[in-house]
């Protein structure tokens, strides 16, 4: 999963980038302002944005709205100091998908993330169950055939955004892109290697493999489209 | 004691007069009316006393004499009793003709008549006699003829007048009370129904609850032309104290804004913190940043609070007289000894003796707050220059000059809002919260003096402060 943040208050974002990045090893942008922020939003494919109202240059629900505008539907968590309910309902009505008011909680903030991001790729149920493999996005926990499964935390990365879109094909640059954040050096061939390192973990053989793999198209978990 | 209803004292005021007003008519009326019936029956007695005089000058006999007396003073109809009278020569007890027996109630009367006038009258007197319920009006002349003076006295019975004078009286008692009951209700009722849009224009105003209510409860229609400007002074109030009420309200929400910042951000630290086991250094790393944080707060709070006490009381708290070249003098040193951290200087240029009338603490924060502006938002290893003048005008005043000169015209009228910042971003580096030149202009205004900023690229950034000397 990949986040922009855009905040103006660099150390609550840095925090929340930290938090994010050793619980759930998701991929952090952070902008400290408006523009920046819109021009980052709309040049990459984020899987969430945490979204402050009062930032510099562009405000945040100006932002939100010119976002929407121009049709981008990636989930928004807007997180403010501005606790009025009034404020609460036209950033809602705006396009944004939560609100939190800071002060905040940092379990909160990460339980809601995690939710946005699962329901954007139209899951209800934190636990996603594909060809034996059961991956509880909520513990970060992988069972295979019963079995605890171990990875790496680019490993776990990798599987849950192939589970999230399970049955679809997912492109090697579409993978790096919502694996790795705009500051983090990515190699296409690096995807190769989790694959391969996933498929061993994951016990597949020659006659039942769980990643499929469609030369020059991308990957598939679970059974590939007809 | 609580004053009377506006409703009572115009009624009462109303009803006061009313009852004045019928009294005085129904007083004039009884007396006109009594007059009127009295001069009648004095026509009567007059042309009586005349006809008998005329007898008398054109007297031949007694007997004759008194069948002509008799005559003119015969009763004008059936059931009406006669005229009495009694002619006598003056200064004689004797009559020379009564009608009426000296020991009849009547012929008492006559007699007893001349008798309560010690003088006899030039001119025909007239004067009530009898007792009540059988009252008479008697009139009482002198004649002169060839013998001496002749008085003759004539009575004619007014009970029928007074009879109808009483009756008279009791109506118009029964009708003026009656009427005087009846205005009193009618005067209430129309009071009532006069005050009655009072009434509804203060359920009106009762039915405000939010200074925004006021467009939505008065309807212009259902208020009278006389309360208008009433209303009119009220919504103006209400649109006044609106004002002040979204003023705090903006200042609450700003400053609940700012105290969230800082701790939002300690909080966030600290439970990113702990959620995984970390190294001594980490640790050190996250109380360090909390501890920034809580300081931020801990400033703001002082600041609020210096904002909270300055709105409390107008005036200075305490006047001392201040030097006020010692106190820049201090100051700027204290500055410039920051400002060489980072390779400026901040120079008293210009300073002569001068001592002000104020609070010193104050006074020590108004300077502060501009030099730490000035060297915070200069530019780096920029210098800030001080001089005090004096001007002929009995003023001091005060020229703190940086090499900024980058705040922006549009931003020039905001400076000195509360919680404005020139740049709007929070970086820490320079992480005020916006409300130095709020408190530094507040700290001007209650020592009566001026407060001045003006930037340009070339000249820098300028801030004058008048105050005036003690």
């Amino acid at each position: 999963m990949r986040v922009l943040i855009i905040e103006d208050e660099v150390k609550i974002a840095r925090n929340i980038t930290r938090v994010l990045d050793e619980e759930y090893s998701w991929a952090v942008d952070i902008c400290t302002d408006g523009e920046d922020g819109r021009h980052m939003a709309m040049t990459n494919p984020y899987d969430l944005i945490i979204l402050d109202l009062g930032l510099p240059k562009i405000g945040g629900i100006e932002l939100l709205k010119n976002l929407r505008a121009r049709g981008m539907t990636t989930p928004v968590l807007i997180l403010t100091a501005r606790d009025d309910t009034r404020d609460i309902i036209e950033g809602l009505e705006t396009g944004s998908d939560d609100y939190m008011v800071k002060p905040f909680d940092m379990r909160e903030l990460m339980a809601r993330c995690k939710a946005l991001a699962r329901r954007s790729y139209g899951r209800a149920a934190p636990v996603i169950e594909i060809g034996g493999i059961s991956i509880d996005t909520a513990r970060h926990q992988v069972m295979f055939r019963g079995r605890l499964v171990r990875l790496s935390a680019m490993e776990y990365r990798l599987l849950e955004y192939l589970a999230m879109r399970a049955g679809e094909v997912v492109s090697k640059a579409d993978i790096a892109e919502h694996l790795y954040s705009s500051y983090s050096e990515n190699f296409s061939n690096v995807v190769e290697v989790y694959v391969c390192s996933l498929r061993k973990k994951l016990g597949s053989g020659p006659n039942r493999e769980v990643i499929h793999t469609l030369r020059n198209q991308g990957y598939v978990l679970g059974e590939p489209p007809a | 004691m609580t004053s009377l209803s506006l409703k009572w004292r115009v009624s009462l005021w109303v009803s006061a007069v009313l009852v004045a007003a019928i009294t005085t008519i129904s007083i004039a009326a009884y007396v006109e009316f009594e007059e009127s019936h009295l001069r009648e029956i004095d026509r009567t007695l007059l042309a009586m006393a005349n006809g008998i005089s005329a007898i008398l000058d054109d007297r031949q006999s007694q007997d004759k004499l008194e069948k002509e007396v008799r005559a003119v003073t015969a009763a004008p109809g059936p059931n009406i009793p006669s005229f009495p009278y009694r002619i006598w020569m003056d200064g004689s007890s004797a009559d020379l003709l009564v009608s009426d027996a000296p020991d009849n109630e009547h012929g008492r009367w006559l007699r007893e008549l001349p008798g309560r006038s010690s003088e006899p009258p030039e001119e025909p007197a007239f004067m009530n006699i009898g007792r009540p319920h059988d009252e008479y009006r008697a009139i009482w002349m002198q004649h002169r003829i060839d013998e001496g003076i002749v008085n003759i006295v004539v009575a004619g019975s007014s009970h029928f007048t007074f009879h109808e004078l009483r009756e008279f009286l009791q109506l118009l008692l029964v009708l003026g009370t009656s009427l005087i009951v009846g205005s009193i209700v009618a005067i209430m009722w129309t009071v009532r129904c006069g005050l009655r849009p009072i009434d509804a224009t203060a359920k009106q105003l009762q039915d405000i609850a939010h200074p925004n209510d006021r467009e939505a409860v008065f309807d212009k229609k259902k208020v009278p032309t006389e309360l208008r400007p009433f209303v009119r002074a009220l919504t103006d109030m209400l649109e006044r104290l609106n004002g002040v009420l979204q003023r705090q309200k903006q200042f609450t929400s700003d400053a609940a804004h700012e105290l969230r910042t800082p701790l939002t951000s300690a909080k966030s630290t600290l439970q990113a913190t702990q959620m995984q086991q970390r190294d001594p250094d980490e640790y050190r790393r996250a109380i360090d940043n909390a501890l920034e944080d809580v300081a931020r707060m801990e400033r703001l709070i002082g600041q609020l609070l210096v904002l909270a006490r300055m709105d409390e009381v107008n005036g200075p708290t305490a006047t001392a007289e201040v030097e006020l070249d010692v106190l820049l003098g201090e100051l700027a040193e204290t500055y410039d000894q920051r400002a060489r951290q980072a390779g400026g200087k901040v120079n008293l240029e210009e300073s002569s003796a001068t001592t002000v009338r104020g609070d010193l603490d104050e006074l020590v924060r108004l300077f502060s707050n501009i030099l730490d502006n000035a060297v915070r938002y200069g530019p780096p290893g920029g210098a800030v220059r001080v001089a005090l003048k004096c001007g002929p005008d009995g003023y001091a005043t005060v020229y703190i000059r940086d090499e900024g000169g980058n705040i922006p015209p549009d931003a020039m009228p905001h400076l000195f809002d509360r919680f404005y910042r020139v740049d709007q971003s929070r970086s820490c580096s320079t992480g005020g919260a916006g409300l130095g030149l709020a408190i530094a202009q507040e700290i001007v205004r209650r020592h009566n003096g001026d407060i001045l900023v003006t930037s340009s690229p070339d000249s820098g950034t300028l801030v004058s402060i008048r105050l005036a000397r003690a």
